[in-house]
């Protein structure tokens, strides 16, 4: 079998599709990533402190999302929804949404456990000197939880990462669709495909390198260890 | 570079330990592959009594029979047509399959074997009657089809082509409103409209005719003249235009020869 790289790297157009593609990936996990992180904060709040139905709903929520194929959900938001709900966005829109919404579920397991690490004490003391629940939340809970769980937090954003190549199922211009739009013109699928493992490769090496840099500038204290 | 890619084409060639698809390994084997659409009716598709059915999986059938070999067909979808055929585990792709100069760099092309009529199709009130009205409109189809080929090359700037991953998801797009124009086969949306009466889908315009051909690995030149041989043989026999008739609906235009 030959192997001919050639016929993508010396193309200018697929170059650019790639770069294009690549770029469309990351700009959509990372806001997927931080809106999810978001989400995933309520959700974890609602059932760690049990808040009467919230509490149920976002276990529910939890449940279904982790317990259904990224696919399934990704085509219930790009197709089911808008026809239900009468609305049509572009499809990064959709494929913004089902990943933050997947993310979500994901993180808040992460947090929730981060949560119960926060010694009970801590609350008693919390209260006796009459902080509000919201400041004992914002200012001794969360930031334990997060700082303990960044690690955990990390590999699964990566994990995530690499799972989203199937939103260019829904027609999304990703690093995925990149690759199959230049296998499907040049028919060159090993050069292909190798290729799109090594960007993949790059980008989750570039994001652990972000992830740990951040680490590091959020808890000086705890990275300088 | 050169030491990587002997280096991954030896691992690839340890882990696939490819059989040779020659043709008198063929017909030695008393087996043939033939990768057929795996759900692109009237192609190929499941048919109800659980068996595949189609004018490629009829071609591919008459292949076998003429060989005089078993058949063995392998349904796949249209990104695992070259793979399969590159490692062996397909003789050949039946595949609703378009050539062009950059895809003939990788493989061999057959003599057309089946025409392929792709259109645009939308509601009533989508006012377009030729390609050039499609600026400004978003067009799903589904990526790396005959069609996808085509109007990339001709689409007008300003088109919003949207590739979807497959027949399916480019059909839910257009159901549920979230492009403007389908572009697909006529058969598959003559299928649609019939399924879904109050679309009130039509024919826009029909893009170029672009005829299907069948696939053989690189190399593999006495299956290639044979393959051409029996498309000769049962174009001139009139069985490719019963097939035509039967799958289609109209007679067998005439196809290019390679």
């Amino acid at each position: 079998m030959e192997l001919r790289f050639f016929e993508i790297y010396r193309n200018p157009d697929y170059l650019a599709l790639l770069a294009e593609g690549a770029a469309m990936s990351a700009a959509l996990t990372v806001a997927a990533g931080l809106m999810g992180l978001a989400l995933a904060t309520l959700l974890a709040t609602a059932r760690f402190h049990a808040v009467p139905v919230l509490g149920h709903l976002a276990a529910a929520y939890v449940e279904f999302i982790r317990n259904t194929p990224l696919i399934v959900q990704l085509f219930f938001v790009a197709f089911g929804l808008p026809q239900l709900l009468g609305y049509s966005w572009p499809f990064w829109g959709h494929a913004l949404l089902a990943l933050t919404l997947n993310f979500s579920a994901y993180f808040s397991e992460i947090l929730r456990a981060g949560f119960t690490t926060v010694a009970q004490g801590q609350y008693e003391a919390a209260r006796a000197l009459g902080i509000r629940p919201f400041v004992i939340f914002r200012k001794i809970v969360l930031p334990q939880a997060v700082q303990r769980m960044f690690p955990s937090l990390s590999s699964q954003f990566i994990f995530l990462f690499l799972t989203t190549g199937i939103i260019a199922e829904i027609g999304v211009r990703d690093l995925t669709q990149a690759g199959m739009f230049i296998d499907s013109r040049t028919f060159r699928s090993f050069e292909v495909f190798l290729t799109l493992t090594a960007i993949y490769v790059a980008m989750s090496l570039a994001f652990k390198t972000a992830l740990a840099l951040v680490h590091r500038r959020l808890f000086p204290a705890v990275a300088a260890r | 570079m050169k030491k990587l890619a002997s280096l991954i084409t030896a691992a690839v060639v340890a882990f696939g330990a490819p059989a040779q698809a020659e043709l008198s390994d063929i017909l030695e084997e008393g087996v043939i592959q033939i990768a057929v659409p795996e759900n692109f009716p009237p192609f190929g598709s499941l048919g109800p009594e659980g068996e595949y059915v189609g004018y490629d999986v009829a071609v591919a059938e008459m292949i076998a029979e003429d060989l005089g070999v078993e058949l063995e067909l392998v349904p796949v979808t249209s990104s695992q047509r070259i793979p399969y055929l590159e490692t062996d585990r397909v003789d050949l792709v039946i595949s609703s399959m378009g050539a062009n100069p950059e895809r003939a760099k990788s493989i061999m092309f057959s003599s057309a074997y089946a025409p392929f009529y792709s259109g645009a199709f939308a509601a009533p009130d989508i006012e377009i009657a030729a390609v050039e009205d499609l600026s400004g409109m978003t067009v799903g189809l589904t990526g790396g089809t005959l069609e996808d080929l085509e109007l990339t090359e001709i689409a007008p700037e300003g088109t919003e082509i949207i590739r979807f991953g497959d027949n399916a998801a480019t059909l839910s797009a257009y159901l549920s409103g979230q492009v403007d124009v389908l572009v697909t086969g006529n058969t598959v949306a003559a299928q649609l409209s019939e399924d879904n009466p109050d679309l009130g889908l039509q024919t826009k315009f029909i893009l170029n005719d672009s005829p299907c051909f069948i696939g053989v690995k690189k190399g593999n030149t006495d299956l290639l003249q044979w393959v051409n041989v029996f498309i000769l043989h049962k174009k001139l026999g009139g069985q490719l235009n019963e097939l035509s008739l039967e799958y289609f609906g109209q007679e067998l235009p005439e196809l290019p020869t390679l």
